[in-house]
């Protein structure tokens, strides 16, 4: 009796396995050849690991200079400029390529008062290669130099880009003003006083280039109102 | 109506339900396996899309993979990845606690849940999360850069950069 179902559930299962190709993607079937085509092309390790977000990846080790990186980072956010610095040049000594890196050096270089190498760090990228950011450092830098017109020509191609940022539109205003060239200047600074009525500061500044434009009746009016508001 | 005679004879009846079962199975196998079989595609349709980073539609294809039946840790695991780099980080969130639910010693997924819940913004559950990974291995410097991520978030830069300090083998 047991022999006889044995047989019979052999039978069976061999009829069921008999079925199953016909009843899956068939051969012609474009689901079937996929399946296989895909199954021959990946091999079962292959994964998404390694692609895409790197810092979904932690199965290999960290790399010492992204730690380092960071570090440098936090020591600028906490006014530690030369330790900063120091942190900067050993990740790029491991990672020359790395243009972040390099142009976040660049500004704490110019925060810290290193101009000179500051300027030689951003002006080693091509102007389209820096972040706003790093051309308005690099704008500063010229203005403290002296080197009024690239600094009014970043700040204005920035405010072109950028209309609503007033802090950039006060250096326009300061750089053109330094320059002599007090009607543009004043431009940007009525302006600015129109936006900001009650910042006393801004309203002095501005007196002072009506000054120096020989404005002095509007001068005086500027210095009475932020007197008043004072 | 009654059943023949030779039909309640033990044997017979044995026979019987055998065949039943049988023919259940014989009916019930093929649709399985056509279930199994159409999981695998769409596993495999995920898995080039993946390798095209065409990450959407891996998504989909995944997802798909899954409601059919499909949830190896490695479907899963891309299907995690895949939300991941489409930022849909609530589905991301959702099947990696899946993945850490099934396999709660891998400690490499946690961090990777842990690193999900800071990128939305759950900085106190991420730090949790971050900090029992740590108590099981204490110098992992890849869960160490995420605590210092964190702090860096929350605002506490002395406290990342002494996390940053450790990892680099630094006291001071």
């Amino acid at each position: 009796m047991k022999t006889m179902h044995v047989r019979a559930m052999l039978a069976g299962l061999a009829l069921v396995l008999c079925a199953l190709p016909g009843l899956a993607a068939p051969e012609g079937t474009s689901q079937g050849k996929q399946a296989r085509q895909l199954s021959s092309q990946l091999s079962p390790e292959q994964s998404v690991q390694g692609q895409g977000q790197e810092t979904f990846s932690f199965s290999q080790k960290l790399p010492e200079w992204k730690a380092r990186w960071e570090l440098a980072r936090l020591l600028s956010y906490t006014q530690r400029y030369e330790a900063s610095i120091a942190e900067y040049e050993k990740v790029l000594e491991a990672k020359p390529d790395l243009i972040q890196a390099k142009l976040e050096m660049g500004k704490v270089l110019a925060w810290n008062g290193q101009q000179e190498k500051a300027q030689n760090i951003l002006e080693s990228f091509s102007r389209e290669a820096l972040d706003p950011e790093s051309r308005i450092e690099l704008a500063d830098i010229y203005a403290a130099k002296k080197d009024y017109d690239r600094a009014i020509s970043i700040y204005t191609t920035y405010l072109s880009d950028y209309p609503d940022q007033d802090r950039v539109r006060l250096k326009l205003a300061q750089t053109l003003s330094w320059a002599g060239e007090y009607e543009a200047s004043l431009r940007h600074y009525e302006q600015l006083v129109d936006m900001h009525p009650d910042d006393v500061q801004l309203r002095r500044q501005y007196a002072q280039v009506l000054t120096w434009a020989e404005r002095y009746e509007q001068a005086i009016q500027q210095y009475r109102t932020s007197l008043q508001d004072k | 109506m009654s059943l023949p005679q030779y039909l309640l004879r033990p044997k017979v009846r044995q026979h019987l339900i055998f065949c039943v079962c049988l023919v259940l199975l014989a009916i019930a196998l093929p649709f399985a396996y056509q279930t199994w079989q159409r999981g695998q595609v769409l596993l495999h349709q995920g898995q080039k899309a993946l390798a095209a980073e065409n990450y959407a539609q891996a998504a989909t294809y995944l997802e798909r993979a899954h409601r059919a039946g499909l949830d190896s840790v490695r479907l899963l695991h891309q299907l995690a990845q895949a939300n991941v780099q489409i930022d849909r980080w609530d589905q991301a969130e959702e099947v990696y606690r899946k993945i850490v639910h099934n396999n709660p010693d891998k400690l490499e997924f946690q961090l990777e849940l842990a690193q999900v819940l800071f990128v939305r913004g759950h900085l106190q559950q991420a730090m949790q999360r971050v900090e029992s990974i740590l108590a099981q291995r204490p110098k992992w410097s890849q869960a160490l850069y995420l605590k210092g991520k964190i702090y860096t978030s929350a605002g506490d830069f002395e406290a990342a950069i002494a996390v940053y300090r450790k990892i680099l083998g630094e006291t001071t």
